[in-house]
Protein backbone atom coordinates (compact mmCIF):
# COMPACT_ATOMS: atom_id res chain seq x y z
CA UNK A 1 0.00 0.00 0.00
CA UNK A 2 1.48 3.21 -1.03
CA UNK A 3 1.34 6.31 0.81
CA UNK A 4 -1.40 7.60 -1.92
CA UNK A 5 -3.34 4.80 -0.67
CA UNK A 6 -3.40 5.32 3.02
CA UNK A 7 -4.03 9.07 2.47
CA UNK A 8 -6.86 8.90 0.19
CA UNK A 9 -8.48 5.67 1.89
CA UNK A 10 -8.02 7.38 5.06
CA UNK A 11 -9.47 10.48 4.22
CA UNK A 12 -12.36 8.95 2.40
CA UNK A 13 -13.40 7.22 5.74
CA UNK A 14 -12.50 10.17 8.15
CA UNK A 15 -15.26 12.18 5.94
CA UNK A 16 -17.83 9.26 5.80
CA UNK A 17 -17.53 9.50 9.66
CA UNK A 18 -17.54 13.14 9.51
CA UNK A 19 -21.01 13.26 7.43
CA UNK A 20 -22.34 10.55 9.41
CA UNK A 21 -21.91 12.31 12.94
CA UNK A 22 -23.34 15.36 11.24
CA UNK A 23 -26.09 13.87 10.12
CA UNK A 24 -27.07 12.21 13.55
CA UNK A 25 -27.03 15.81 14.65
CA UNK A 26 -29.05 17.60 12.19
CA UNK A 27 -31.73 14.37 12.55
CA UNK A 28 -31.95 14.91 16.29
CA UNK A 29 -31.49 18.60 16.74
CA UNK A 30 -33.55 20.15 19.25
CA UNK A 31 -34.15 23.56 17.21
CA UNK A 32 -34.27 24.24 13.62
CA UNK A 33 -31.11 26.14 13.93
CA UNK A 34 -29.09 23.13 14.86
CA UNK A 35 -30.30 21.41 11.27
CA UNK A 36 -29.34 24.31 9.52
CA UNK A 37 -25.84 24.32 11.10
CA UNK A 38 -25.63 20.88 10.24
CA UNK A 39 -26.87 20.75 6.92
CA UNK A 40 -24.29 24.12 5.92
CA UNK A 41 -21.36 21.55 7.86
CA UNK A 42 -22.52 18.42 5.84
CA UNK A 43 -22.29 20.71 2.49
CA UNK A 44 -18.91 21.74 3.19
CA UNK A 45 -18.09 18.08 3.95
CA UNK A 46 -20.27 16.88 0.58
CA UNK A 47 -17.08 19.72 -0.80
CA UNK A 48 -14.08 17.72 1.14
CA UNK A 49 -15.44 14.86 -0.69
CA UNK A 50 -15.26 15.75 -4.19
CA UNK A 51 -12.02 17.83 -3.50
CA UNK A 52 -10.49 14.49 -2.23
CA UNK A 53 -11.59 12.92 -5.04
CA UNK A 54 -10.30 15.10 -7.69
CA UNK A 55 -6.86 14.99 -5.90
CA UNK A 56 -6.90 11.34 -6.09
CA UNK A 57 -7.36 11.02 -9.52
CA UNK A 58 -5.42 13.93 -10.98
CA UNK A 59 -8.34 15.51 -12.68
CA UNK A 60 -9.32 19.28 -12.20
CA UNK A 61 -12.55 18.05 -13.65
CA UNK A 62 -15.08 18.69 -10.91
CA UNK A 63 -13.61 21.64 -9.29
CA UNK A 64 -16.27 23.80 -10.66
CA UNK A 65 -18.66 21.90 -8.83
CA UNK A 66 -16.85 22.90 -5.63
CA UNK A 67 -16.79 26.24 -6.60
CA UNK A 68 -20.57 26.47 -7.39
CA UNK A 69 -21.57 24.71 -3.94
CA UNK A 70 -19.09 27.60 -1.95
CA UNK A 71 -20.94 30.03 -3.71
CA UNK A 72 -24.66 28.66 -3.16
CA UNK A 73 -24.14 26.32 0.11
CA UNK A 74 -25.11 28.86 2.82
CA UNK A 75 -27.86 30.29 1.02
CA UNK A 76 -30.08 27.90 2.70
CA UNK A 77 -29.10 28.55 6.46
CA UNK A 78 -28.86 32.09 5.79
CA UNK A 79 -32.89 31.72 5.08
CA UNK A 80 -33.80 29.71 7.39
CA UNK A 81 -32.13 32.43 9.87
CA UNK A 82 -34.07 35.17 8.51
CA UNK A 83 -37.40 33.72 7.17
CA UNK A 84 -37.69 31.19 9.59
CA UNK A 85 -37.44 29.27 12.98
CA UNK A 86 -39.18 30.33 15.97
CA UNK A 87 -42.16 32.47 13.76
CA UNK A 88 -40.46 35.73 13.69
CA UNK A 89 -41.53 38.51 11.76
CA UNK A 90 -40.64 40.70 9.34
CA UNK A 91 -40.40 44.63 10.70
CA UNK A 92 -41.72 46.90 8.51
CA UNK A 93 -39.43 49.68 9.03
CA UNK A 94 -35.63 48.80 8.50
CA UNK A 95 -36.38 45.00 6.82
CA UNK A 96 -34.66 43.24 10.39
CA UNK A 97 -36.23 40.12 11.62
CA UNK A 98 -38.03 41.88 14.88
CA UNK A 99 -39.79 39.80 17.59
CA UNK A 100 -42.75 38.18 18.10
CA UNK A 101 -45.23 40.34 19.50
CA UNK A 102 -44.24 43.92 17.36
CA UNK A 103 -46.67 44.50 14.98
CA UNK A 104 -44.78 44.62 11.94
CA UNK A 105 -45.95 48.45 10.27
CA UNK A 106 -46.27 50.09 13.73
CA UNK A 107 -45.28 53.20 13.41
CA UNK A 108 -44.61 52.83 9.93
CA UNK A 109 -47.38 55.54 8.79
CA UNK A 110 -48.65 58.58 10.76
CA UNK A 111 -52.27 58.16 12.79
CA UNK A 112 -54.81 60.26 10.47
CA UNK A 113 -55.63 63.42 11.56
CA UNK A 114 -58.83 64.11 13.40
CA UNK A 115 -61.31 66.06 11.27
CA UNK A 116 -61.28 69.05 13.97
CA UNK A 117 -57.77 69.24 13.52
CA UNK A 118 -58.15 69.28 9.61
CA UNK A 119 -60.35 72.06 9.95
CA UNK A 120 -58.36 74.13 12.37
CA UNK A 121 -55.50 73.62 9.76
CA UNK A 122 -57.80 74.40 6.38
CA UNK A 123 -58.43 77.73 8.07
CA UNK A 124 -55.17 78.66 9.09
CA UNK A 125 -54.75 78.12 4.81
CA UNK A 126 -51.65 75.06 5.98
CA UNK B 1 12.82 11.70 -5.81
CA UNK B 2 11.43 13.75 -8.43
CA UNK B 3 10.15 17.23 -7.20
CA UNK B 4 6.57 16.22 -8.22
CA UNK B 5 6.80 13.16 -6.55
CA UNK B 6 7.33 15.01 -3.48
CA UNK B 7 4.77 17.64 -3.90
CA UNK B 8 2.35 14.20 -4.28
CA UNK B 9 3.37 13.14 -1.14
CA UNK B 10 2.95 16.46 0.84
CA UNK B 11 -0.53 17.00 -0.83
CA UNK B 12 -1.30 13.29 0.74
CA UNK B 13 -0.33 14.61 4.28
CA UNK B 14 -1.62 17.51 4.41
CA UNK B 15 -5.18 16.21 2.61
CA UNK B 16 -5.03 13.60 5.54
CA UNK B 17 -5.10 16.51 7.78
CA UNK B 18 -8.12 18.14 6.67
CA UNK B 19 -10.12 15.36 6.39
CA UNK B 20 -9.22 15.26 10.29
CA UNK B 21 -9.97 18.54 10.91
CA UNK B 22 -13.65 18.03 9.36
CA UNK B 23 -13.71 15.02 11.96
CA UNK B 24 -12.90 17.49 14.47
CA UNK B 25 -16.08 19.40 13.22
CA UNK B 26 -18.56 16.57 13.25
CA UNK B 27 -17.49 15.36 16.45
CA UNK B 28 -17.70 18.95 17.93
CA UNK B 29 -21.01 19.05 16.42
CA UNK B 30 -22.14 16.10 18.08
CA UNK B 31 -21.31 16.99 21.60
CA UNK B 32 -21.29 20.56 22.30
CA UNK B 33 -24.28 21.60 24.38
CA UNK B 34 -25.83 24.47 22.71
CA UNK B 35 -26.79 26.00 19.36
CA UNK B 36 -23.88 28.74 19.52
CA UNK B 37 -21.43 26.47 20.68
CA UNK B 38 -22.10 23.85 18.05
CA UNK B 39 -21.92 26.85 15.62
CA UNK B 40 -18.02 27.34 16.84
CA UNK B 41 -17.31 23.86 15.61
CA UNK B 42 -19.11 23.82 12.73
CA UNK B 43 -17.56 27.20 11.35
CA UNK B 44 -13.83 27.09 12.34
CA UNK B 45 -12.66 23.51 12.31
CA UNK B 46 -14.42 22.79 8.89
CA UNK B 47 -13.09 26.08 7.02
CA UNK B 48 -9.83 25.06 8.63
CA UNK B 49 -9.94 21.57 7.42
CA UNK B 50 -11.61 22.82 4.29
CA UNK B 51 -8.84 25.19 3.18
CA UNK B 52 -5.87 22.33 4.20
CA UNK B 53 -7.98 19.89 2.06
CA UNK B 54 -7.60 22.62 -0.95
CA UNK B 55 -4.53 23.49 -0.62
CA UNK B 56 -3.33 19.47 -0.88
CA UNK B 57 -5.22 19.65 -3.50
CA UNK B 58 -3.39 22.35 -5.51
CA UNK B 59 -0.36 20.53 -4.38
CA UNK B 60 -1.50 17.31 -6.23
CA UNK B 61 -2.74 19.04 -9.22
CA UNK B 62 -0.28 22.13 -9.99
CA UNK B 63 -2.20 23.40 -12.53
CA UNK B 64 -2.61 26.97 -13.34
CA UNK B 65 -6.52 26.72 -13.69
CA UNK B 66 -6.69 23.91 -11.45
CA UNK B 67 -5.57 26.77 -8.80
CA UNK B 68 -7.36 29.38 -9.66
CA UNK B 69 -10.51 27.89 -9.21
CA UNK B 70 -9.11 26.18 -5.38
CA UNK B 71 -8.33 29.81 -4.45
CA UNK B 72 -11.91 30.89 -5.00
CA UNK B 73 -13.17 28.32 -3.77
CA UNK B 74 -11.49 29.32 -0.62
CA UNK B 75 -12.27 32.69 -0.91
CA UNK B 76 -15.79 32.07 -1.12
CA UNK B 77 -15.99 29.95 1.57
CA UNK B 78 -14.24 31.86 3.80
CA UNK B 79 -17.07 34.93 2.51
CA UNK B 80 -20.05 32.93 3.08
CA UNK B 81 -19.35 31.49 6.09
CA UNK B 82 -19.32 34.12 7.98
CA UNK B 83 -22.33 35.25 6.78
CA UNK B 84 -24.08 32.58 7.38
CA UNK B 85 -22.74 32.12 11.20
CA UNK B 86 -23.67 35.48 11.81
CA UNK B 87 -27.43 35.10 10.73
CA UNK B 88 -27.84 32.16 13.03
CA UNK B 89 -26.57 33.08 15.97
CA UNK B 90 -28.63 35.98 15.59
CA UNK B 91 -31.83 34.31 14.77
CA UNK B 92 -30.79 31.79 17.98
CA UNK B 93 -30.33 34.38 20.66
CA UNK B 94 -33.62 36.16 20.14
Amino acid sequence: MTLDDVCFYGAAGILVVAAALVLVRTVIGPSVFDRAVGLDTLSAICLAAIAVDAAQHHDGEFLPILLLLALVGFTGSVCLARFGGGGEQISGEDGCVGPDDLDPLAGALPEPLAETELEKRREEGL
Amino acid sequence: MSAGKIADDIGDVVILGGAFWSLIAGIGLLRLPDVLTRMHAATKPQVLGLLMLLLGVALRLRTADDITTLILVGLFQTWTVPVAAHMIARAARR
